[in-house]
Formats: structure tokens, sequence, C-alpha cells
């Protein structure tokens, strides 16, 4: 399906997705090891919290 | 001072002198025979924030061209050299065979887009139980469908495949494919003509990134 968005708006999701996709894969990917410390789970929080505004961010840059 | 770890990697001789990590902290080499792993030294913890990410991942793929390389998962923290090289040695058979498993291959990312939002299937509007259950469900057979279809057309051009499906309706689907180097370009192709074949889906390719999702536990076929 093209999108027939407008390069702007293309560039704009494209760092949008590959910042989502970075996120999905340093967060649930890679090979787990028991750290004597994880970066505290409540930084991480935040770091969804974004995600879920760049989520937001995508869908707009599509409907458009 | 805590070390964190961004891979694991087979190559003993890799030139990391001028790799810098999260924050400009110098990235060196720790462990030996024929496995090691790639850490920098923080007296602080590293802001969390999209610079750090991104740093993370210009660590690893600054190697990934010229090793095979396991990441691992972000934010990992051990104490001491020591402490890195027994995990090392305590695990190290199977982080071989998982080296062995993603060598000479790197990581695209498909994802599945409904272009306009879909999740207003009218949940709401549904007057009985059973309405409502339809409705809440048929975007995630919508999804499974999809995930099917990407399957189906990529999967002979993979080393392995697995995929999600999303709470979020309007991005259903997210799928991660090892594809041998050199097959980026001809799979690529292969997104795009099933993109264009798509009615009311649109499918959104990044990469190459390192194989995040096929070194978790356990291996994936």
């Amino acid at each position: 399906v093209s999108s027939g968005a407008t390069g702007v708006s293309v560039e704009h999701r494209a760092r949008n997705v590959a910042l989502i996709d970075l996120l999905d894969r340093l967060l649930q990917g890679g090979v787990v090891i028991r750290g004597d410390v994880t970066l505290a789970a409540a930084d991480i929080d935040l770091v969804r919290l974004d995600l879920r505004l760049m989520v937001a961010a995508v869908d707009k840059a599509m409907g458009s | 001072v805590s070390l964190l770890l961004y891979a694991l990697t087979g190559e003993a001789g890799l030139a990391v002198d001028e790799l810098r990590g999260v924050g400009g902290a110098p990235v060196r080499c720790i462990g030996g025979r024929g496995l090691v792993a790639l850490a920098s030294e923080h007296d602080e913890l590293p802001a969390l924030d999209e610079e750090t990410l991104w740093g993370f991942e210009r660590v690893i793929e600054s190697v990934m061209d010229s090793a095979a390389v396991l990441p691992v998962r972000f934010g990992t923290l051990l104490s001491t050299d020591e402490d890195v090289e027994r995990m090392l040695e305590a695990r190290r058979e199977e982080l071989l065979g998982k080296l062995d498993h993603v060598r000479g291959a790197v990581e695209l990312s498909v994802r599945g887009v409904w272009p306009e939002a879909s999740e207003s299937v009218t949940a709401g509007a549904a007057t009985s139980g059973t309405e409502y259950m339809q409705a809440r469900l048929a975007p995630q057979r919508r999804a499974r469908e999809l995930a099917q279809r990407i399957h189906a057309r990529l999967d002979d051009r993979a080393r392995a495949s697995r995929h999600r499906i999303l709470s979020r309706a309007s991005v259903p689907v997210a799928a991660a494919f090892l594809v041998d180097r050199g097959s980026e370009d001809e799979f690529v192709r292969a997104v795009t003509g099933l993109d264009a074949e798509l009615a009311d889906a649109e499918l959104v390719c990044t990469g190459p990134w390192p194989a995040y999702s096929f070194v978790g536990d356990p291996i994936d076929g």
C-alpha cells in the first residue's frame, strides 16, 4: 500500500518507527544476564511512557 | 563502579580502542578463550534517554560487521571483570551455540500497520455480550491473519523468524527475521512486494539490527 505521504512525514515516521524498534529490542531482546544491578525498573517505565507517546506520533504521521 | 555490558562476541582481537559507549565512556573487552564481553565503566548510571539508547546500539553496530555478536539486554550491569569472566565461563557452551546461530546474519524488523486507526471497531456500540466479544476479537483475528501472510511470504528468505501480536490495534504485528548477510536487499524487495499486495495494511521494515530477537532463551529455531 502506497501511503502517498510527503517526504517529511515519511522521514518523521521512519525515525519514530526506528526508535520504537530500538526500544523493543533493547528492553525485551538480547541475551539476559543476571547482573548484580539492573537499571532501575522505574527508569524503564519512564522510557515505556515515552514509547507510548511515540507510537501515538507514528499513528498520527500515518493518518496524514 | 559498574560495568555496563553491550554485547558478547567470539572475536578476541576486536579493535575497540577508539570505541566510545554510553555517555562517551571507553569500551573494552573482558574475557578470553574465544569469548569476550564488550563493556564500559560507569561511576554513575547513565541517564535513560534516547541518546543513551542509541549510544548503546552504536557500540554493537560498530562491531557487528566484523564479528558475530550477541547483543546483551540493555541495562545489564556487573561489578567487576571477574564477575563478567565467571559468567562467560559458566554459560560458555550456550553462548558459543548462540553465536553460531546468528553468525553471518542480521535482524530485520517488519511491522504491520493498519493505516487508519481501526481501534474504534465499535466494541462500544455492541448491544450484546457476544457482539462485544466479537468486536473485541475481530482485530486480533485480523492481526493473526496479517502475521500469517507476512510469515508465508518471508520465512523462506530468513534463517529464523518470530512475531508478536501487539495489543495496540493500529500497529498490530511486530515481526523479526534473521536474514543472511548479502540477502537483505532481496528480503526488503519481498517486503515491498507483499506491501503492494496488501489492500488494508502497510508494512514498515527497519534494520539491519543486531540479532536482539534471536538470542533470548531458549534459542529460537
